[in-house]
């Protein structure tokens, strides 16, 4: 022994008492405290009211406290295993009702009640886990209004997760089929109560996110207690229908009952034949819609084209320049109107040249050469028919033919005289120019006449 | 009834909209129903409106394809060992279907 020890041992313990023959060690100790609490039937299922202080959640998933009231404190544990359970976050400062055993923690030499079960006190634990869980969930934003998608109008495929052999699905059937004759359900069964069944319903959602094959989906089942309607409160399922990747209608027992699944589905049916109501569309409903606007849309276009003929019609009559027609139109107008001119300046014309032909034939009368012969005149020809205008283009013999007024003589060229010398027996040279001769010809023979 | 089809064999595919751009059968029917209504008020032209007239008819024909398309059918949706999901036909869910 050192030297301290030794001192102090004998100073101030002293192994003065009458039996000094049993010295307990620390453990031997603490084992009898121990036995002589557990030994106490009533220590061992104790409920105890209290107010939580040092609250700790270990990070091995059990839980510390101290539960207090005006004038005592209790330590209390909460192991992993029954902590799992807690359907609440405890925190300080809560009136909680705790139930459990009183034991001896050896090595820390503190006696401590082991808490099995936690009530939250003077409200349910359900209702208060429901509360908390939906705030927390709702500062997470899984409740916004802005993550609800629209359900689609024609839903090729449905799919429901619930229970296989309950009423919502027997109810869901009914009112789809009626609503939709063509309609294709997939049913995802689970378990819709006891603990099993948060998890198959939270597993059947992401398995119909996995498969894909659906437009829309209905996760719900029929009435039933709080109680019943818990796993619809469970973050996993909660979770799972926000997570889903097709559009979830939630359908949760009645119209009363509200879930956290309700508030984080896309649409909140108050029962799952409403659901059925709401995804599933009248099919009838909407072929007549179809066939309705087909048929309106036809009458619209129908109705149009006679518009449009009518306002050409319209437009035939005026001086629109909107259709190429209506152009054309303007173009025969104008053609019309020249064309009247041109008639006019025709007939114009014409009667202008009618005038002077009746003119011009006046005068071609006066010119006739049968009309000179008529006044006395005589025309010339040689014996090859052609006018003679020169005396030297004949010889004496030379036959001659010459045409009076009636009738004509064929003559023996006795003598030519090239000068107008007068001769005696007065035939003159007829006037020079035939037929086609022109008026000044006319007119020098004349005044050679 | 039950998985028999309901006298709809799947229509053929519209050649009026590809692959990628054929609307859903919602905005097919919205877009629909606004082509009428652009028509009933004769706001447009002749040539837009028979532009407008195609593309309504073009679209009352999807409509009543998606609307002809689907076969009645109930099933399971269920999950093999891998935890890959398939299908099975519920065969009791049909047969109350059928006597309700």
């Amino acid at each position: 022994m050192s030297q301290p020890e030794m001192w102090s041992q004998t100073a101030r313990w002293p192994r003065t008492v009458a039996d000094p023959g049993r010295i307990w060690s620390v453990a031997e100790l603490t084992a009898r405290v121990r036995l002589l609490l557990e030994a106490d039937p009533q220590l061992q299922q104790v409920w105890v009211r209290g107010e939580i202080s040092n609250y700790k959640r270990h990070s091995s998933g059990h839980v510390y406290f101290t539960l207090k009231d005006d004038r005592a404190a209790l330590r209390c544990v909460m192991f992993r295993s029954a902590a799992r359970t807690l359907r609440f976050e405890p925190g300080d400062g809560m009136a909680v009702i705790a139930g459990g055993r009183i034991g001896v923690y050896e090595a820390g030499g503190q006696y401590q009640l082991y808490v099995e079960t936690l009530e939250p006190d003077g409200v349910g634990a359900l209702y208060l886990a429901f509360e908390q869980l939906k705030e927390r969930l709702r500062r997470e934003g899984l409740f916004d209004p802005e993550r609800k998608r629209p359900l689609p109008r024609l839903p090729r495929r449905v799919g429901v997760v619930t229970s296989a052999d309950g009423a919502a699905l027997r109810d869901i059937i009914r009112v789809a089929s009626r609503r939709n004759p063509r309609l294709h359900l997939i049913v995802a069964p689970v378990p819709v109560q006891g603990d099993e069944a948060a998890p198959a319903i939270a597993a059947a959602i992401r398995r119909f996110g996995r498969f894909g094959g659906v437009d829309v989906l209905i996760v719900g089942r029929g009435g039933g207690s709080w109680e019943d309607l818990w796993p619809f409160n469970e973050e996993v399922v909660v979770r799972a229908v926000a997570e889903s990747p097709i559009p979830v209608v939630s359908a949760v027992g009645h119209e009363t009952d509200f879930t956290l699944c309700d508030l984080a589905a896309d649409v909140r049916a108050p029962t799952p034949s409403a659901a059925a109501e709401l995804v599933v569309p009248d099919w009838y409903e909407l072929r007549d819609r179809v066939v309705d606007l087909r048929q309106r849309l036809e009458r619209a276009m129908r109705l149009r084209v006679r518009m449009a003929r009518d306002r050409l019609e319209r437009l035939a009559g005026s001086r629109g320049m909107f259709y190429p027609r209506d152009r054309v139109l303007q173009h025969r107008q104008r053609l019309d109107t020249l064309l009247r001119d041109l008639v006019a300046t025709a007939r114009r014309l014409v009667d202008e040249r009618r005038q002077r032909l009746l003119l011009l034939s006046g005068r071609l009368e006066s010119l006739s050469p049968l009309a000179v012969l008529a006044r006395g005149y005589s025309i010339a020809r040689d014996a090859r028919g052609e006018v003679l205008k020169d005396a030297r283009r004949v010889t004496p013999g030379d036959r001659v033919d010459v045409w009076l007024h009636r009738g004509q003589l064929r003559c023996r060229v006795e003598a030519v005289l090239p000068d107008n010398a007068p001769i005696s027996g007065g035939t003159g040279s007829g006037p020079d120019g035939g037929e086609q001769d022109d008026g000044r010809g006319h007119g020098r023979s004349h005044d050679k006449g | 009834m039950g998985e028999a089809t309901l006298g709809g064999q799947e229509a053929l595919p519209d050649r009026e909209f590809g692959a990628d751009e054929e609307p859903a059968f919602e905005q097919a029917l919205e877009e629909l129903a606004a082509i009428v209504r652009a028509l009933e008020t004769g706001e447009h032209g002749l040539d837009r409106s028979l532009e407008l007239f195609q593309r309504g008819v073009a679209l009352a024909r999807l409509c009543h394809r998606r609307l002809d398309e689907v076969e009645r059918k109930i099933e399971w949706l269920l999950e093999d060992e891998e935890g890959r999901p398939y299908t099975e036909p519920a065969h009791r869910l049909i047969e109350e279907a059928r006597d309700p």
